[in-house]
């Protein structure tokens, strides 16, 4: 590994330092190696933000290799720089700023070798009716200072939302029926009589996979004066609370 | 009425809105029927492609079909639904602007469309993405429901709302409650059906992938969030619309309004135009008397008597129209100098015959007209043609646009399904799977006519690498079963096309077909059948323009005039061919199973061919038929009768009932019937069996049997006789016209080879074999073959000195405007040198090097590498200072290569890699010493060897066929430089060698030779298949 790494960083050094002298931030490497036995593999490794600093490519690589390393013996290495403008960035005079893109490039590629780099990411809602189906996504330096136009405000509309506090995970309920209605709702720290319900609401869906699920929602108001959003899961045959709406 | 009585579901949406829905519309009736439903309202997108399956289900099952259709206006989608006939039209005109307009597949239409075309129709508007009241915070959705009320009236529109038990639609739907209360307009529930039970939501899932390109893992959101678009009882929708009992008593106020059904279309057959003061029928007896006279020469009383019949019959089924149009069509095609020949039943009539339609002479061969028509059957003759494929044929189809209409004449559509192969395809990149093992499970499963167990998706999966017991792949097996029979898209039929007087798109939606110039119809041909609309077959045949092209070649090379119809039927050259089964190329015989029935038919007039054309079918192979004929034949086995008196009907084929017309005949002579009944009782004992319709007929049968004293084992053998064969027969007329060609193609192959192969190759693809067989089998009937050349060769074949010269359409990737323009240079002057070439043909790089390694361009000199060579040396654009010096570069010196010249072998290689077809020795000539040392044979010497000997033979697989009725026989073919050898492989061999008999290109067989009267094969018990480093033959052609 170490003569390996050595090698690399000489010539990730190379390619970041041309990069430098053009004015241009490096955002992501492609590597190319090619095998004894003729075999090639290709990986790319990217930094959460466009730097020219090459120790942060090198943990980056470092821990992409240690990851999966290379089967065969190495007799050719090639390695792109895939070049972005840096990017300027009108900073807030109210807010604090951030830490500087390479540092945090770098921060970002420690933490990467220390956890492994399918584990250092962020949290984003996936695509999927699984209300609380989460999924890990490359850290990516952009502002967060993203508000909504005058206009976009202006064509949403006088729309009253509820903002649901949600529970995860979700919490274990004994809900009882009488005559086929929602008669009594008990959670752990919550509970009461329905005064009222709505649903329900059924998802079905990743019937593909070996986890499928199928629930019926329900919105119920409990004696205890909140609003709650419970769900049966039909496939376990347990009552689950998602959340309450504050 | 109830709440729960009065709900009708007023959207379905079918597998006929292809990828947006699940199931067939015949499956959505009889869930609709289950449910207790009285109507049912099918609303495909952009058409009416399901309407016609549905009007027939919904028929049968007792319930009323309602017809619409989903459009989009200006991209927003609602239903319209059809409320009398003037609607029907207006929809069908509307879809048509939209489809006429849009790229194939697609249908573009604004809202002045919908303003010209609104009477009748009522408007379902929905909200949601994508449809015409959009999201709850669209802000343009009264003004769009506006503009609809406005355009359609306030009557005839509806807001329609959906409960699928989803927490955001709830949302839009109490938008849309809230806009109906504000605007007044009436709301209407549906369920917004798009299949039939909720398992079947699963296959709209996938169905949702392959239409947007994903897998079910990418898909997330895009999908439906549960399974609650399946068809409901009225009870369950009434409790989900509890609150809004309104919706659900309009649906039913919707339903009344909508009286139009499919059964009155409004659809009539356009007339042409008669000379004054004569009708239809005047004009069309004097036509078949000029027609007679011309034909027969003198008029007999039998010919006067059957055309007078005839005549009598067209008349009070008032079809003269309609065999007018015919007789038009073909006149056209006589006028243009095209051949035009008729086939199929309507051979059976004397007036199709006068008229010029059919070649066969029905009164000569006593053929049998109520086969064609008769006044019980209530039904449309059919009259197919068969005509030259290709542009001859489509200038056929085009005059009948002219002559009819853009809007007035279009082709059947022709629904494609999925089968197995396209099925595990598309099943197994939506899970996911990679696609080598689903590319490798989808070559396992071979559609070859008789099927096994094996060849079920379950028995292949570990042969292609899955393992069975993994979930995703039982899920891949049941998937595949379920979307096996379900439309993917819409095609064109071969030749159908429909014709109306007036406007067609009225009667039905047209849209643009992949072939430019062309319309076609949403429905496919069993739906017009069914709902009356005539249908004119154009067949192209490609033997028939293989006729045509060689007839001038003939003219031009041998000093010959051919002419077809005069051939003389009694040549024993043509005879001799046919009984040593020399028959490939020739047609309808050159299959492997008629070669292998010709040398025991002995063929030796022309009756006979017309035999053997019809006995190698699955009805007298299935019915035991084809060996007692032969048998009789050879005079192994007595001539007998199941009766005196139907000596007469089955004298001809030694009394075996081989033909329709015989079974007709049998049981108007031994049971009374007319011959309308007998065509009645043909039908009902044929493909759609009705058990009640049998037992009755079957009944009148016998008693008319009795009647005559036929009674015992004779009136047992009649009635099992005519039940098993009527499934299956073939008609005399069909196979009398059908064997007109094959003796004409027979002909020309004995007599001009070198037309013969040259007209076939420049119409291939084509019957059975690849070109690389023909050229061969040309070489081996003595014509030369000359390989391709830009010196010489044109785009098509051609014929020089009595040679025959490959043309550069064989060349692979070469397209016909750069070689025609090869032929414009060379026409103006030789070309000089390769430079030459390059500047003045204005090649593509990669055609330039196609050429060079198909060998084309040796005529300047070098080895195929050497001219590749100095190819890429030459400038590659010739508008460049250097590229037009190369014009005059005859004088360039050449750069000199030292590449190794292709060994033989490979040149071979590269001439079928290149072209498809080689002019030089057969690829297993290169194998030969190899293969002689292993003790191989070829073809030619098998057939010296003793019965049941253990031969090994090695060849090309050029055929692989298993048959439905060979109960699992595998049949190839193997070709080698001396000819062909045929192999039989015993379904119990064939398991145990399943993938390299389905895929090997070139094979090894070792088994003993089986000799019956002429015909050998050599049945294979061991197998090897060899491979070439440097490439291989073509495929086989596998027969499904």
């Amino acid at each position: 590994m170490e003569p390996l790494i050595f090698l690399l960083r000489r010539l990730i050094e190379c390619v970041t330092d041309r990069i430098e002298l053009h004015g241009l931030g490096c955002r992501e490497l492609e590597l190319a190696f090619e095998f004894e036995n003729g075999g090639r593999d290709f990986r790319r490794v990217g930094a959460s933000a466009p730097t020219t600093d090459h120790k942060v490519f090198v943990t980056l690589v470092r821990a992409d290799i240690e990851q999966r390393p290379l089967a065969q013996a190495i007799v050719k290495i090639s390695i792109t720089g895939v070049v972005t403008r840096p990017r300027p960035t009108q900073l807030d005079l109210l807010r604090p700023t951030g830490p500087a893109p390479a540092a945090l490039a770098s921060a970002l590629a420690r933490l990467s070798v220390l956890c492994g780099p399918d584990r250092v990411g962020v949290l984003r809602r996936s695509d999927s009716h699984r209300p609380e189906a989460v999924e890990l996504r490359p850290f990516e330096a952009t502002s967060s200072d993203v508000r909504p136009t005058p206009d976009a405000r202006a064509s949403a509309g006088p729309v009253i939302r509820l903002a649901l506090r949600a529970f995860r995970p979700a919490v274990e309920l004994e809900v009882f029926e009488s005559a086929g209605q929602l008669d009594y709702v008990r959670g752990r720290g919550f509970g009461g009589r329905v005064v009222q319900w709505a649903g329900p609401w059924r998802l079905r869906g990743e019937w593909w996979t070996t986890d499928p699920f199928a629930r019926e929602y329900y919105d119920v108001e409990l004696t205890d004066g909140g609003v709650y959003r419970i769900f049966r899961d039909v496939r376990e045959r347990r009552w689950l609370a998602d959340g309450v709406y504050d | 009425m109830t709440d729960a009585e009065s709900y009708v579901e007023l959207r379905c949406r079918s597998a006929f809105s292809f990828l947006a829905g699940a199931s067939l519309p015949e499956d959505l009736v009889t869930e609709a029927a289950r449910l207790q439903h009285d109507t049912i309202s099918i609303v495909d997108r952009d058409g009416v492609y399901g309407a016609p399956r549905a009007f027939r289900a919904a028929g049968a099952a007792g319930l009323r079909a309602l017809v619409g259709a989903d459009v989009a206006i200006d991209g927003r989608r609602l239903a319209l639904l059809v409320a009398d006939h003037r609607g029907y039209r207006n929809l069908c005109r509307l879809i048509t602007s939209g489809k006429l307009r849009a790229p194939k597949g697609e249908c573009e239409l604004g809202w002045d469309d919908l303003e010209e075309h609104a009477g009748g129709l009522v408007a379902l508007v929905p909200g949601g993405e994508g449809a015409m009241l959009g999201t709850v915070d669209d802000p343009d959705l009264t003004l769009r429901l506006d503009r609809l009320r406005s355009l359609l009236g306030a009557e005839q529109c509806y807001v329609e709302i959906h409960r699928h038990l989803d927490r955001r639609q709830e949302r839009i739907t109490r938008r849309l409650v809230a806009l109906a209360e504000a605007t007044g307009i009436p709301l209407v529930a549906s369920n917004d059906v798009q299949h039939a039970r909720p398992e079947d939501r699963r296959l709209l899932d996938v169905f949702a992938c392959v239409r947007l390109k994903t897998t079910l893992d990418g898909a997330g959101r895009r999908l439906v969030a549960n399974a609650e678009r399946h068809l409901k009882s009225a009870r369950e929708m009434c409790a989900l619309f509890r609150d809004l009992p309104e919706a659900v008593q309009n649906t039913r106020r919707v339903a009344e309004r909508c009286r139009f059904t499919l059964a009155d279309l409004g659809y009539r057959f356009p007339s042409i135009e008669l000379p004054a003061g004569r009708d239809a029928i005047a004009h069309l007896q004097e036509l078949a008397e000029r027609g007679a006279r011309h034909r027969y020469g003198q008029i007999t009383p039998r010919i006067r008597a059957q055309l007078d019949h005839e005549i009598a019959v067209i008349g009070r089924l008032d079809l003269a129209g309609y065999f007018l149009i015919v007789w038009d069509i073909v006149e056209y095609c006589r006028q243009q100098g095209i051949l035009a020949q008729g086939r199929g039943s309507a051979a059976n009539s004397a007036v199709c015959y006068a008229l010029g339609i059919t070649a066969v002479d029905p009164v000569g061969m006593g053929l049998l007209f109520e086969r064609f028509l008769s006044e019980e059957r209530g039904e449309w003759p059919d009259i197919d043609i068969d005509l030259p494929s290709g542009d001859r044929r489509e200038a056929v189809i085009q005059y009948v646009y002219r002559r009819y209409g853009v809007h007035g004449a279009a082709m059947t559509a022709n629904v494609v399904t999925y089968r197995s192969r396209s099925a595990v395809r598309e099943v197994g990149k939506v899970l996911g799977f990679e696609s080598e093992p689903v590319a490798r499970l989808a070559s396992l499963l071979r559609a070859f006519e008789f099927r096994d167990p094996d060849d079920e998706v379950p028995n292949q999966l570990v042969s292609a690498g899955f393992d069975p017991s993994a979930p995703r792949v039982r899920l891949l097996v049941d998937l595949v079963r379920r979307m096996q029979n379900l439309p993917r898209h819409l095609g064109q039929h071969s030749g159908g096309m429909v014709l109306a007087a007036g406007r067609l798109d009225e009667v039905v939606p047209l849209e643009p077909a992949t072939m430019p110039g062309r319309v076609v119809v949403q429905w496919d041909k069993d739906d017009c059948a069914d709902l009356g609309i005539i249908k004119v077959d154009l067949l192209g045949l490609g033997m028939m323009a293989v006729l045509e092209d060689a007839i001038p070649l003939v003219r031009e090379h041998d000093g010959v005039t051919v002419d077809i119809a005069r051939l003389p039927q009694d040549d024993p050259a043509v005879y001799d061919l046919l009984q040593k089964a020399d028959t490939i190329g020739v047609f309808q015989v050159e299959s492997r199973a008629q070669m292998a029935t010709l040398p025991r038919l002995k063929p030796n007039c022309f009756y006979d061919l017309v035999v053997e054309v019809a006995i190698i079918r699955p009805g007298p192979i299935v019915g035991q038929m084809v060996h007692p004929y032969l048998r009789r034949r050879a005079k192994r086995e007595p001539v007998t009768y199941p009766h005196p008196s139907l000596k007469p009907i089955l004298e001809r084929t030694l009394g075996v009932p081989l033909f329709q017309e015989q079974l007709l005949r049998i049981a108007m002579t031994a049971a009374g019937f007319t011959g309308g009944e007998a065509e009645e009782l043909r039908r009902a004992m044929g493909f759609k069996r009705s058990t009640a319709r049998m037992v009755e007929i079957e009944a009148r049968l016998r008693s008319g049997m009795t009647a005559r004293g036929i009674v015992g084992e004779a009136a047992e053998a009649i009635v099992k006789g005519i039940t098993s064969f009527a499934l299956y027969g073939f008609p005399e007329s069909h196979s009398a016209s059908f064997a007109l060609i094959a003796y004409a193609s027979a002909y020309l192959k004995v007599h001009h080879p070198a037309a013969f192969y040259c007209a076939m190759l420049n119409n291939w693809p084509m019957g059975f074999y690849h070109p690389a067989t023909l050229v061969k089998d040309a070489e081996r009937h003595g014509v030369a073959v000359r390989p391709i050349d830009v010196t010489c060769s044109g785009w098509r074949c051609s014929i020089e000195a009595g040679a025959l010269r490959v043309g550069l359409r064989y060349v692979h990737g070469l397209r016909e405007a750069a070689a025609r323009r090869i032929e414009t240079e060379r026409a103006l002057a030789p070309f000089a040198s390769l430079g030459d070439l390059v500047a003045r043909s204005l090649l593509h790089e990669d055609e330039r090097e196609r050429l060079a390694h198909a060998g084309a361009c040796a005529a300047f000199g070098g080895h195929r590498r050497d001219v590749l060579w100095q190819l890429a040396a030459l400038e590659r654009d010739p508008t460049t200072l250097f590229g037009a010096r190369a014009s005059a570069a005859s004088d360039m010196p050449k750069m000199p290569s030292s590449l190794p010249p292709m060994s033989p072998l490979e040149e071979t290689l590269a001439d079928y890699a290149s072209t498809g077809v080689t002019t030089g020795p057969h690829v297993m000539a290169h194998l030969r010493d190899r293969l002689r040392s292993h003790g191989v044979l070829t073809s030619a010497e098998v057939r010296n060897v003793r019965n049941g000997s253990f031969v090994r033979v090695a060849g090309h697989v050029i055929v692989r066929q298993r048959p439905g009725t060979a109960k699992g026989m595998l049949f190839l073919t193997l070709e080698d430089e001396t000819g062909t050898c045929n192999v039989a492989v015993r379904p119990d061999v064939f398991r145990r060698n399943r993938r390299l008999l389905h895929t090997a290109r070139l094979l090894r067989v070792e088994g003993p030779i089986q000799h019956a009267d002429g015909v050998i094969h050599v049945l294979g018990r061991a197998f090897e298949e060899m491979t070439l480093l440097a490439g291989a033959p073509p495929p086989s052609h596998d027969f499904h």
